[in-house]
């Protein structure tokens, strides 16, 4: 069974930001508008991750 | 006569429409899930607060991509994520910051008593006079403008710390200051850990200056 890398990845954001979003709401801790600058560089790491892993994936069905 | 071995066509995977599709599932489920959380909250067995409905619902779409990326492309589960994004972001950030009407506000507290935890403005400026406040023992005070401009003016003998955020725009702080996209300063006065009455003040801006001094 294939995996979808891009569908996992965008999962996977969507999960993490969905939890911490909740956590903050929760008052586990305070995100702050300032803390929005993360942004790029978490999705270059993303980006990079999901490139890595989709062609790690090819790779094995070859 | 046509060979049969010619005109052989490759079995395909057709959409069996019988069954639903999995998005379909999972905006099914979620919207159970919506509707058993408001009826909750509408019953007064539980407070539900959209800041926390719409991450949870983030995330369960986030993992139910995860799950679903085994099967295939999902571009309506990812739409979806996406608005939710958009709205856990409008959620978290502009409730505290677009709050408390518009206009100017001048303010000038001598006493503890008349020192309130929060002071908000949607649009507009607040400048809290503190220079003349006698504070007899530790404070915190939170102050939130989403468009516009902040001015404290902190008491010459009192020891403080300042968290300053602003989305867009410059902050400035005593002899310190920052500004362009999501500026961020803190400060502490040099005295601030021995003392025994202090004031903390967080601060945050959606796009405009922050200015303590």
């Amino acid at each position: 069974m294939r995996m979808h890398v891009g569908s996992f990845i965008t999962g996977l954001v969507f999960l993490v930001a969905g939890v911490a979003f909740a956590l903050e709401a929760a008052g586990y801790w305070t995100i702050r508008v300032s803390d929005l600058r993360l942004i790029g560089p978490l999705a270059l790491v993303l980006i990079g991750a999901a490139i890595i892993i989709g062609a790690m994936t090819r790779r094995d069905e070859t | 006569m046509t060979d049969p071995e010619t005109t052989r066509v490759e079995p395909t995977v057709a959409h069996d429409s019988r069954h639903p599709s999995y998005g379909t599932v999972v905006t099914g489920v979620i919207l159970v899930l919506l509707g058993v959380l408001w009826a909750l909250d509408a019953a007064d067995v539980a407070e539900i607060r959209l800041s926390m409905v719409i991450p949870i619902t983030l995330a369960v779409v986030g993992l139910a991509l995860m799950i679903g990326s085994f099967r295939g492309e999902h571009p309506g589960l990812i739409t979806l994520g996406v608005f939710l994004t958009v709205a856990t972001l409008l959620v978290s950030f502009l409730p505290g910051s677009f709050r408390g009407g518009v206009g100017d506000r001048e303010i000038r507290v001598t006493q503890m008593s008349e020192l309130e935890d929060r002071y908000d403005l949607a649009l507009g400026k607040i400048q809290l006079d503190l220079e003349d406040l006698d504070l007899t023992q530790s404070a915190e005070v939170e102050l939130s403008v989403g468009a516009g401009e902040i001015q404290v003016r902190v008491p010459d003998d009192v020891e403080f710390r300042v968290e300053a955020s602003v989305g867009a725009g410059e902050i400035q702080v005593v002899d310190e200051s920052s500004e362009g996209i999501t500026p961020r300063l803190d400060y502490t006065s040099p005295g601030f850990d021995s003392a025994s009455t202090t004031l903390t003040l967080k601060i945050n801006v959606g796009a405009g200056k922050i200015e303590v001094r």
